[in-house]
């Protein structure tokens, strides 16, 4: 039905475009910007879940908090390396584990400083469980943030030269509870994980004696936590392992430092801490700040003049809308009410009749589409049946017939060129070896093989998808696999439970290295669904984020995506693209591999609100002029 | 009169509460949390998540809790828009959709009645069938082909109204008419038969016997009657129009309550989908009992002792 639609409006679309001044045809829709020219105008989709930085869930929450706090660092939208952004500069230690952050002179949107003070209280708000952080988990690459961020609990108290190997064996008497010692200071860290359980602990071995030591014991607290000010213009930072993606992960939006004052006013205000990021309350440390907000349909966010960079800030105000429906959202952008409109704000239905438009463009994205299968059940505990249903699938043929949006075949779980990573060239298909493999396994021509299903959540193209590969299957091993859909939430409850035997999994990367793609097969990941566990898979990635050299350490990654692909619990499709829609005039839009598109760089060309300007114009982003 | 709203009102509680209770136990059998997401949560955050809203405790004593925070006027908080209360989110959203009900509503029966009425007082002429055929098209065309018809026709060929969105009354034009359409075409293939029926009818030719202008005769006796099952229909239709409709509020992007009804469920937004079942219930419960009262007024017939 929907197809059908479509098919009418776009014959209309064209139809209508003939009415336009000169050669029209060539844009979706107006090319006269609708509103002022110092305004951006974009579409946020929905509403967003929090504008917290610390408590971000999802892209409509990271549009808004990536722009309005600013970061230690940014990531440069050309080169996409880290750059200074509050941090003015750093220094790392030769083991490449201690950062000493140097505080730019930036102020929040109040006028008042932000200092490196700042910067502990939002990390330590960040770990803490109580601000339960969906990405929390992020920070723990901070040393000794653990057993905080997990309500270890604390025993100290003894004097330095006990033997905490003994007492570590009394403490766990009965219990298999992992205990870690503190290797900075007499202490040790005990993870339990049922709270009545913890709280009997501490009972009982607070101001207990144990071995001649009087302990004591209690939740662990911040303070272990080692990210600290030095002072207001030095931030500290040690790590567990020398973590190369370092000052790429400190991008992301969560380690924002956040305005405590504001924090504390709405708690006092209104009782509800959580309010804090409403207009009235909210200050900004980035280069925008919310100004005006109507729920569910627009949020204006204007300059903030307190901003270190202000001077490059391009456009004085961002007007975001909440348009959900894809084809309302096309409709907005052709009668010129959005500047430009990204993945997921387009019809996909409309892409091949877009494609003839010059405002239409097509990048790679850093996000990946994978079916995924779990190893534990027959047929699919033995390799070879995993290996043959990778090399019967055709993803060539896929991206090209199916798919049709300039998505990448897959021969990798890690998208080409991260941090310096390249993949090795594989063999994806080969139909015969698949036929093979699915022979030694004892289905001979696909004689035997029981009955097993591919299964994904509702929608149209990845039922389009799984059809294709369907059809692959029955023809290159002839074997029947059941498609089943479900809906969001059920998909997201089997996923978890691993109630599947194949599932479909799309994973865009948290950060731009190839360990946040790796992360997904680590025997012990939460996101690791296949139950596929390879201790050397392990052991290699483990090693490559101790590594502090770039090309040992992508080295270590391809050996372990070498066993990956090998063992196959995972079977790479397609390396997403990004299809959007922009109009010529917005300019400060480049072509940044994860899709964020800084408004600070935005700007209109005003030369499009008299005519079509012939002459390209100086684009190049500025910053720290 | 006073006796039988009372007894009406007394049953619409139980109705209202039976409802609250299938409701709240029957949401908690579809698979799926509100808290799971792709990237997987850490234990200690769902625990936190889960306390925050109570859905730690066993089912029995969180009904009981919900129960009694709905006695002091309290629906919860949300686990879509953590930062909102469902009272505030139907706050924002129900006075939208009722807008823009009210001028559907306006618009479905002043076409509605007008055709209906054309076309009976002028049955099987040119006048009947037409309006008949427009009733015909308006019935079988369904809001989510004619909303992007309008829109591409209005919107982006003639550019005279926005494509959607909310803010000034050019923004309600084309979502109403296309909301309002399919009930205009209700009540006008109701008005028209409601009022044929009436003409035939003996007190009529007695209207008409006595040399009554034909005007009076069809809209102060005829009318009244004719238009019976026209009430009976807007009951339920107002009830329908006045909490918002999933297609036509999310075609044109309008920011009112209709899109829960949809969208709650999938996030498994508990509290939130509870509310607008209550809000949706209560509505249908009192202006069935409106239509109810407006019978014993407009037909002479009907007495409520």
């Amino acid at each position: 039905m929907n197809k059908i639609l479509a098919g009418i409006m776009l014959s209309f679309v064209s139809l209508s475009l003939g009415a336009c001044s000169f050669d029209s045809t060539q844009y979706f829709g107006t090319t006269v910007p609708q509103h002022k020219a110092n305004e951006i105008w974009l579409n946020n989709r929905s509403e967003p879940q929090w504008i917290d930085p610390n408590k971000t869930n999802g892209v409509p929450d990271g549009n808004i908090t990536r722009n309005i706090f600013a970061r230690l660092t940014q990531i440069h939208p050309i080169t996409n390396q880290p750059v200074p952004d509050l941090a003015e500069r750093w220094e790392i230690s030769d083991d490449a584990k201690k950062y000493t952050f140097y505080m730019r002179d930036s102020k929040w949107s109040d006028g008042t400083p932000i200092t490196a003070y700042d910067m502990e209280w939002s990390w330590k708000r960040l770990l803490d469980p109580a601000t339960a952080s969906v990405y929390g988990s992020l920070g723990l690459v901070v040393k000794d943030s653990s057993p905080f961020f997990n309500r270890a609990v604390h025993v100290r108290g003894f004097a330095p030269n006990i033997d905490q190997e003994a007492l570590k064996k009394v403490l766990n008497e009965g219990n298999e509870y992992n205990i870690e010692i503190a290797d900075d200071h007499p202490g040790m860290y005990v993870y339990i994980d049922e709270e009545a359980e913890r709280k009997a602990f501490i009972e009982k071995y607070n101001g207990a004696l144990v071995n001649g030591q009087e302990l004591k014991a209690s939740v662990t607290d911040s303070s272990v936590v080692k990210a600290y000010a030095l002072d207001e213009k030095r931030f500290y930072v040690e790590l567990e392992d020398p973590v190369l993606y370092f000052l790429a992960l400190i991008e992301f939006d969560i380690f924002a430092p956040i305005p405590k004052q504001a924090v504390e006013h709405a708690l006092k205000a209104t009782g509800n801490a959580d309010n804090w990021t409403r207009p009235e309350y909210i200050v900004c440390g980035g280069a925008y700040c919310l100004t005006e907000e109507k729920f569910r349909q627009y949020k204006i966010f204007t300059r903030n003049p307190y901003y270190w960079d202000d001077r490059s800030t391009r456009s004085d105000l961002v007007k975001l809308l909440m348009v959900e429906k894809e084809t309302t959202s096309a409709n907005f952008y052709r009668s010129g009410e959005f500047d430009w409109i990204g993945p997921g704000e387009l019809p996909p239905e409309y892409t091949e009749t877009l494609k003839q438009y010059t405002d239409y463009h097509n990048d790679p994205y850093l996000g990946i589409y994978t079916y995924i299968i779990n190893v534990t059940e027959p047929p699919f505990d033995d390799v070879r049946v995993r290996k043959a249903m990778s090399l019967a699938v055709d993803r060539d043929q896929l991206t090209t017939y199916v798919l049709t949006a300039g998505q990448q075949p897959a021969t990798d779980v890690v998208p080409d060129g991260l941090a310096g990573y390249k993949s090795t060239p594989r063999k994806m298909f080969d139909p015969e070896k698949a036929k093979k493999l699915l022979a030694e396994a004892g289905y001979p021509n696909g004689k035997g093989f029981p009955k097993v299903a591919l299964k994904f959540n509702t929608q149209d193209t990845h039922r389009l998808l799984a059809e294709a590969v369907q059809q692959m299957w029955k023809v290159n091993l002839n074997i029947d696999v059941e498609l089943t859909n479900v809906e969001w939430r059920v998909y997201l409850d089997d996923q978890h439970n691993k109630n599947f035997q194949m599932i479909r999994q799309g994973w865009i990367g948290d950060f731009p290295d190839p360990y946040t793609f790796l992360d997904l097969y680590m025997s012990y990941s939460g996101n690791n669904h296949t139950a596929w566990v390879n201790h050397e898979y392990d052991a290699l990635v483990e090693e490559a984020n101790r590594t502090p050299d770039y090309d040992v350490r992508n080295g270590l990654f391809a050996r372990a995506v070498d066993i990956l692909m090998d063992e196959a619990p995972v079977l790479p499709i397609y390396i997403y693209t990004r299809s959007y829609l922009k109009k010529p005039f917005l300019k400060g839009f480049y072509k940044d591999y994860q899709d964020h598109h800084n408004w600070k760089f935005m700007w209109n060309d005003q030369r499009w609100y008299k005519e079509v300007p012939t002459k390209e114009i100086d684009d190049t982003p500025k910053f720290g002029s | 009169m006073l006796k039988f709203i009372l007894r009406r009102s007394v049953g619409m509680v139980i109705t209202l509460f039976v409802i609250i209770i299938v409701s709240f136990f029957v949401i908690r059998l579809a698979k799926g949390s509100p808290f799971s997401q792709e990237r997987e949560v850490p234990p200690e955050v769902l625990k936190d998540l889960e306390a925050r809203y109570g859905f730690d405790k066993p089912l029995p004593q969180q009904f009981y809790n919900y129960m009694n925070n709905i006695v002091h006027g309290d629906l919860g908080l949300s686990t879509k828009y953590p930062q909102r209360t469902v009272n505030e989110i139907i706050a924002i959203s129900l006075p939208k959709t009722m807008v823009l009900g009210f001028f559907a509503l306006l618009w479905a029966v002043i076409v509605g009645v007008t055709a209906g009425v054309v076309g009976a007082v002028r049955q099987n002429t040119k006048w009947d069938y037409s309006a008949m055929s427009l009733a015909m098209v308006g019935i079988s065309l369904p809001s989510f082909v004619l909303g992007p018809l309008l829109i591409l026709f209005f919107a982006l060929y003639l550019l005279w109204l926005p494509a959607g969105g909310w803010g000034s009354a050019k923004h309600l034009i084309l979502p109403a008419i296309t909301l309002g359409t399919i009930y205009a075409a209700y009540i006008a293939r109701l008005t028209r038969g409601g009022m044929l029926e009436v003409i035939r009818a003996n007190f009529i030719r007695t209207a008409r016997a006595k040399g009554l202008k034909e005007q009076v005769v069809i809209w102060k006796h005829a009318f009244k009657g004719g238009i019976l099952p026209v009430v009976t229909f807007l009951g339920p239709a107002i009830a329908n129009i006045m909490v918002g409709s999933v297609v036509v509020e999310k075609i044109f992007n309008t920011p009112g309550l209709g899109p829960y009804f949809v969208d709650a469920a999938f996030n498994r937004d508990y509290f939130l989908i509870m509310g607008i079942v209550i809000v949706y219930s209560a509505f249908l419960l009192i202006l069935n009992l409106l239509v109810d009262v407006v019978y014993g007024f407009i037909d002479p017939r009907i007495r409520y002792e």
